[in-house]
């Protein structure tokens, strides 16, 4: 693992036509810490999320991952990051585990090394019985975890999710959070993208809410408190976003 | 649920497929289908004409010829109605608005009933190709009175309905034991195969058999007679003997015309019977079957009935292998779509089966056996190549997402159409070597062709699926958008004209078995597919996650 911030992006801008998705956007994920993704719908984070991921190329701007330029030397920058889309990118005649060999290889992991780490996932979000099945008799929360553990087959700095907690039950749900709170502890950058505050809230080191495709606010939680305990992080979030009268 | 309201909702949705979308691709892929439709429906018109002609020419009876007729739509209807079922049964259970329509205030009975009008434009179309040509050419070569061409209609209604009722009710007790994706896929490879050879028979091998003599008419009108044996029990035979008889009334044949009128009435009430009997039996299973099997659709999901540990039976290898990884899942990928796998196969038999046509021992077979393992490569190759990107559908941007450049995963699809494609035109070579009684010096010469002509058109595949793959495509032959058809299409002509040239003039300033010709083609394929290659991954390389 490097010393360079898992993710450091700087004025990435995207446009559609005469819509600006993304504009002039600073993005940074320190080591060993989650960062909240947050924003009304069509704030430009999933577009955000595409850039860094190198699935969307930025009309200008730059991101770096863990020291490595996305632009200038794709493979390892590629080699430090998993993510895990909000509709996930999955084979649907192959099965579960024969996708994670696929996606092991690709990353030029061991084939020993894909079984004990995917095997590990598996038990744990409860999924090993159903590696053999095809992945297109999977559930949405199947699909979600078999690309969470996907994305985590090389051990990335940092791992970005889009949504991560939609079609999860309880327990997949628990689980995510743990793994999430394992990587920042063992130093590695999370990025989550999510609509749901009160996770955000509970789970999130610090957040940044996107707006029209510019940052609105960003700090921890208590931060964007400004002081008052009272109010929760759904009261800052619509007080920021809430259209203004007149 | 009204069904005017029904009816109007579903032509709204019939229109709106007519209007340009975003890039107009829905309206041309509908018109795309209409012009493909009446160019087949031309196609065996003329084929049809000729058996008829001949038959007619030959002084054959109504009766016979009836029995002909008969025969031909038989066969038809036996396709058909797998082809049917097919559609049917994927519109019942793939179509995006199921989830919508079952938590719509609506019965089974309804849903099913709105699930077969969709369903009702492309499986009718196939009528018009099939059934349609036959039945006109016959009334044209044996004149019909008025009343049996308005009856016409009438008859193509009763044998879409016949096949669709039974094989659908047939199929709703099927899926309530076997999984859904088993009975669709199999019904899917079978109609793929049967419609194909049946369209090969029809347009190809028919005509040309009757044409060359008197023995295939015999044999034709002997196997129409026999089938007098088992008539009364086909529908389209019954449909053949009604137009039969009035023709016969018509051409004033009849010994006893009231008796042949009641005949024919007697035939119609029968088809009109079956087909009424055909959907009371759907109802009737659909309204025990439809629910269960509708509710088992959303149950067979998340499972998880694999037994012992998955991961375990992977690969054991210390060193990760992404090329071979890739191959592997391309060909996993390929193998297990079997409605795909069974277009790939017909690319393989469609050439070899034409051999049948060709004019035998004229002059040298080698130039013509030549020609054809050119085009048979050719069109495997580009059939291979162009589907290896689409049918990855969207996650084919792992390729934007991992470490593996772009260009080896633009190879990989190229060993992926060799992996596929060069046993099955190993299979073809060998085939048309011993029909065309060649030497196997002549089948090194054969190799080379069909190697060089395949590593290019594969390479050219990959690139257009590259640039044209539809990752939302539903119907394997429409795995390219349009225009990406048409190109594919046009380069494989190209591609086999030049070849040939190419072959022609080496063969008469070298020799055909001279080494220069059976290896520098091959080095010039080769180094053209890596250049292709290497477009195709710069190609991946541009690929963007659309917003």
């Amino acid at each position: 693992m490097t010393d360079a911030a898992p993710l450091a992006a700087r004025g990435l801008t995207r446009r559609f036509g005469a819509l600006t998705a993304v504009d002039g956007l600073d993005l940074d994920v320190r080591a060993g810490e989650i960062l909240g993704f947050l924003g009304p719908n069509g704030a430009g984070k999933t577009t955000t999320l595409r850039m860094c991921a190198g699935l969307l190329r930025p009309d200008a701007g730059e991101v770096t991952i863990a020291g490595a330029s996305l632009a200038r030397d794709a493979r390892e920058a590629k080699r430090q990051l998993g993510f895990v889309p909000d509709r996930p990118f999955l084979y649907e005649r192959l099965t579960g585990a024969e996708f994670l060999e696929v996606v092991g290889a690709l990353y030029e992991v061991a084939p020993a090394v894909v079984r004990e780490r995917a095997g590990a996932l598996a038990a744990r979000l409860e999924l090993s019985s159903a590696l053999g099945d095809p992945i297109e008799s999977y559930s949405l929360g199947m699909r979600q975890k078999t690309a969470l553990i996907a994305s985590l087959i090389h051990d990335p700095a940092l791992l970005m999710l889009d949504e991560p907690l939609v079609g999860l039950d309880p327990l997949g749900a628990r689980t995510l959070k743990d793994v999430l709170r394992e990587r920042a502890a063992r130093g590695f950058g999370v990025l989550v993208s999510t609509h749901l505050l009160e996770v955000a809230e509970r789970l999130c080191d610090r957040v940044l809410i996107l707006h029209r495709g510019r940052p609105l606010a960003s700090g921890t939680i208590d931060e964007l408190r400004r002081g008052r305990a009272d109010r929760t992080l759904e009261d800052v979030f619509l007080e920021l976003t809430r259209p203004t009268e007149g | 649920m009204r069904l005017a309201d029904a009816l109007r909702g579903r032509l709204t949705l019939a229109l709106a497929s007519l209007r340009p979308s975003s890039g107009g691709r829905s309206a041309r892929s509908v018109w795309l289908d209409i012009a493909l439709v009446l160019v087949f429906t031309a196609l065996l018109l003329q084929a049809c004409a000729i058996v008829f002609g001949r038959l007619a020419d030959r002084g054959t009876s109504p009766e016979l010829a009836g029995a002909v007729l008969g025969l031909l739509l038989t066969t038809a209807f036996g396709a058909l109605a797998l082809f049917e079922v097919h559609l049917a049964l994927t519109t019942l259970l793939l179509d995006s608005d199921l989830e919508l329509l079952r938590a719509a205030p609506i019965t089974a009975g309804e849903l099913l009933c709105l699930k077969l009008l969709d369903a009702a434009p492309p499986t009718a179309a196939l009528y018009l190709v099939f059934a349609v040509p036959a039945m006109a050419a016959f009334g044209v070569c044996y004149p019909l009175p008025v009343w049996a061409w308005i009856a016409t209609p009438a008859i193509l209604l009763a044998l879409w309905l016949v096949p669709l009722g039974t094989g659908m009710a047939l199929s709703l007790i099927l899926l309530r034991v076997v999984p859904p994706r088993i009975v669709r896929r199999t019904l899917g490879l079978a109609s793929t195969l049967t419609v194909a050879v049946m369209l090969i028979a029809n347009v190809l091998v028919l005509p040309r058999l009757m044409e060359s003599g008197e023995k295939f008419a015999l044999s034709l009108s002997a196997l129409a007679t026999r089938m007098d044996a088992i008539a009364p029990a086909l529908p389209p035979m019954w449909a053949a003997q009604a137009l039969a008889g009035a023709a016969t009334i018509a051409a004033g044949q009849a010994s006893e015309p009231a008796t042949a009128t009641m005949g024919v009435l007697l035939r119609l009430l029968l088809l009109a019977a079956a087909a009424m009997a055909s959907i009371g039996l759907l109802a009737a299973t659909a309204r025990t079957a439809l629910e269960p099997v509708l509710g088992r659709l959303v149950s067979v999901s998340g499972r998880g009935t694999t037994r012992g540990d998955a991961l375990a039976r992977l690969g054991r290898g210390r060193n990760a292998r992404p090329l071979a990884a890739l191959v592997r899942r391309d060909v996993r990928l390929f193998v297990r779509d079997w409605p795909l796998l069974g277009d790939v196969v017909l690319a393989a038999v469609l050439w070899p089966l034409a051999a049948l046509l060709l004019p035998q021992a004229e002059g040298a077979p080698l130039p013509v056996a030549r020609a054809l393992v050119i085009m048979l490569a050719g069109g495997m190759g580009m059939e291979i190549g162009s589907r290896s990107v689409p049918i990855e559908r969207r996650a084919a941007l792992w390729n934007r997402l991992t470490a593996v450049p772009p260009g080896r995963w633009a190879f990989g699809k190229g060993l992926t159409a060799a992996a596929l494609g060069l046993p099955l035109l190993a299979i073809a070579v060998l085939v048309i070597v011993r029909f065309l009684d060649l030497a196997w010096a002549d089948g090194l010469v054969l190799v080379a062709a069909a190697g060089s002509a395949f590593v290019v058109s594969a390479a050219l595949g990959v690139r257009l699926g590259a640039s044209f793959g539809d990752p939302e495509w539903r119907h394997p032959r429409a795995m390219l958008r349009l225009s990406g058809r048409l190109l594919a299409t046009l380069l494989v002509v190209i591609q086999a004209a030049v070849w040939l040239v190419g072959f022609g003039l080496m063969d008469s300033g070298l020799g055909s078995r001279h080494p220069l010709t059976l290896l520098g083609p091959g080095a010039l394929a080769f180094s053209i597919a890596w250049l292709v290659l290497t477009s195709a991954g710069r190609r991946f390389a541009q690929l963007d996650a659309n917003h």
